[in-house]
Formats: C-alpha cells, sequence, structure tokens
C-alpha cells in the first residue's frame, strides 16, 4: 500500500523516466508485481504525453471576415455622435446622485433648523405678545396715516385712537 | 516590415498593415486562447477580440516590450476575462456532456484527418480528461502551465507576460503538475 502510494506520488517522475538508481528498482520491482500501479502507468503515459503534442489550429475562414465587422462595428460606435452622449450621460448619472444627495442632506438640516428656531419662538411667543405688537404698531400703523378724510378706514382708526387718549 | 513599422502604421488606422499583423500572429493567438479554452468556436472569438483591442491600443504600445509578448498579454486576459464571463455557462455545459462537444470534435477531425475513427476517438478522449484536470487549476497555474507546456514558451518569457518574478513562474508550474497528477489519478482510475 505504502509502495502504490510512492508510485502515485512519483508518477510524473516515472513517466518522464526521471527515476533513477535505487528507486527506480524499487518501483520497477513493485510495478511488476502490482497490476493497479502498472495500469495506472500504463493510464497516465499517454495522457502526459498529449501535453507534449499541443494543439496546433489554423483560424477558420470565417475568422478574418469575423474581426473585420468587429473593426467597422467599433469604427462606427466611435463616430456616433449619440454614443458619446449616452457614454456622458452614463458618467454623469453617478455624479448627479451624488449632488442629489448632499442637496437634500443640506435642505433636510435647514429645515431642521429653521423647526428648532421656530419652536424657540413659540416658547417665547407667550411673554413677547406684547412688545411684538408694539414694534408691529410703531413699523407698520403709521401708513394708516394716508387714508381720505371721511371714509370709512379713516372713520374707525380716527375712533380707535380717540378710544386709546 | 518590422514589429515597429507595423504597430505605427495600424495606429495611424492602416487597414492592410492590420491585416499582415493579424497573419503573423493569428496561429499564435488562436491557439493560445485554445489552450486555455478548449474550445475552438469560443477561441476564435476571443482572438478576434484579442486582435480588436490590438487595433484599438495600438497608439499606446510604447515598445517597452516586445511585439509578440504584449500581444500574448492581451490574448491571455482577454481568455481569462470569458472565462469568468462565461463560468455559469461552463456549469451549464459540465451537467450536459453533448454542449460544446460539436466543436470539439469537428477540432479533432479538422486537425489529422489521417488517423484513424479509433485514434482520434482515444486522442479526443485524452483531451477530454486533460481538459478536465486543468479546468480544475487555479487560474494562475493554469496560465503559467498551459503557456509552458502547451505554449512551448520559457519561464523567462511567461514571467514577461504575466509580469511577475521568474521564481513565481516556476513554482506556479510545479505547483500545476503536482495538483494535476493529483487529480489525473482519480480521473483514470474511474476509467
Amino acid at each position: 500500500m505504502d509502495k502504490c502510494r510512492r508510485v502515485e506520488k512519483n508518477l510524473i517522475d516515472i513517466v518522464e523516466k526521471r527515476v533513477c538508481g535505487d528507486r527506480l528498482k524499487d518501483i520497477q520491482e513493485h510495478l511488476d508485481s502490482c497490476p493497479g500501479c502498472s495500469f495506472l502507468v500504463k493510464r497516465f503515459r499517454p495522457i502526459w504525453q498529449e501535453l507534449d503534442r499541443p494543439q496546433r489550429m489554423e483560424p477558420s475562414l470565417s475568422f478574418w471576415p469575423g474581426l473585420e465587422q468587429k473593426v467597422r462595428a467599433y469604427e462606427e460606435r466611435k463616430l456616433r455622435p449619440g454614443d458619446f452622449f449616452r457614454g456622458l450621460r452614463r458618467m454623469l448619472q453617478p455624479i448627479v446622485a451624488i449632488l442629489a444627495l448632499i442637496v437634500g442632506i443640506f435642505t433636510g438640516y435647514q429645515v431642521g433648523n429653521v423647526a428648532r428656531g421656530s419652536g424657540k419662538v413659540q416658547a417665547q411667543g407667550k411673554i413677547s405678545t406684547a412688545a411684538t405688537e408694539e414694534l408691529f404698531t410703531s413699523q407698520y400703523l403709521n401708513s394708516f396715516e394716508d387714508f381720505p378724510k371721511g371714509s370709512v378706514a379713516d372713520f374707525y382708526i380716527s375712533h380707535e385712537i380717540r378710544k386709546k387718549e | 516590415m518590422d514589429d515597429k513599422e507595423l504597430i505605427q502604421r495600424i495606429a495611424a488606422k492602416d487597414h492592410s498593415a492590420f491585416k499582415g499583423l493579424v497573419e503573423r500572429y493569428q496561429a499564435l493567438v488562436l491557439n493560445t486562447c485554445l489552450n486555455l479554452l478548449g474550445n475552438l468556436e469560443s477561441a476564435e472569438d476571443v482572438a478576434q477580440d484579442v486582435f480588436l483591442e490590438v487595433y484599438r491600443s495600438a497608439k499606446k504600445f510604447r515598445h517597452k516590450s516586445k511585439l509578440s509578448t504584449w500581444i500574448y498579454r492581451i490574448a491571455v486576459n482577454r481568455t481569462l476575462n470569458f472565462i469568468r464571463d462565461n463560468r455559469k455557462f461552463r456549469r451549464l455545459k459540465d451537467i450536459d456532456p453533448l454542449a460544446g462537444d460539436m466543436s470539439t470534435a469537428a477540432e479533432f477531425f479538422y486537425r489529422s484527418n489521417s488517423a484513424s475513427p479509433e485514434a482520434l476517438l482515444e486522442e479526443k478522449e485524452r483531451r477530454k480528461i486533460i481538459q478536465k484536470a486543468l479546468d480544475s487549476l487555479p487560474e494562475t497555474q493554469k496560465v503559467a502551465f498551459v503557456l509552458h507546456r502547451l505554449g512551448g514558451l520559457s519561464s523567462q518569457e511567461i514571467a514577461e507576460i504575466l509580469q511577475v518574478s521568474l521564481s513565481s513562474v516556476e513554482a506556479r508550474i510545479h505547483r500545476a503538475k503536482i495538483s494535476l497528477q493529483k487529480k489525473l489519478i482519480p480521473l483514470l482510475k474511474k476509467k
């Protein structure tokens, strides 16, 4: 069994006749007495030698016409402007997607900030209603003085002022 | 016309120069692809793609290596890409032994029409076993072994093609031999 394993391990050397001396004698003796190993070497030899006779093929008659066709298709593709734009679009698609993502994140951040800000304003709202009203009145109510005399708006505003005084 | 002039003219889109290059290197490219793929039809298809790549990249060739080395490199890379892309297809082919066999049969009749049918059948059988064992090798070992043993290239030439060190090529070839020996034994015992 040990000797069988040794034959299996040295098959290439046996077939290529690279075993010599006592080792060769040993193996030869075993091969003469073991039909399994002898059969294995007999089968292995032509297969290994087949590798010394590599396939040498000539291309078929359709090889050059087929290649010419591929070259022509390549040249046409290169000349077509549509392909250039298609290529450009394919290249730009990921860039646009990344930009959209960045814009989305930035917008989300800004919206978040505004919401947080308005929350603060709401909290402060109750305290400063009077102050806001005063500011509004001082800034914008001057324009109410321009109403024509005797109009309904003029009457209402003068009535309100008189009431305050 | 020498290789340098040939490639310069191809870079200038000279079709007759391109045809000259194809005639000069078609057998080399086809047989490299065939030895790696084991299928003539696919090998011709890949070989055409190799020459198309040469046509497209002629301008980029800097003459740092021999033209044949550059073409070999393209052929090896294209074939490996083809194998990777078609791994699924190859698995299906393994399930159905008839698929893809027609081209293999045609290859052998094409190659030696003087041999007897029995001899051809035996040869075909041996080729099948070899191809099966070769296909089971890791990619790097397979390429180095095939270029060396079937392509007849020296380890130095293979190192230049694969752009690896000489010792790395020799190690790959040695490991490939050991693996092949291991893989062939059960295949032969089965038969």
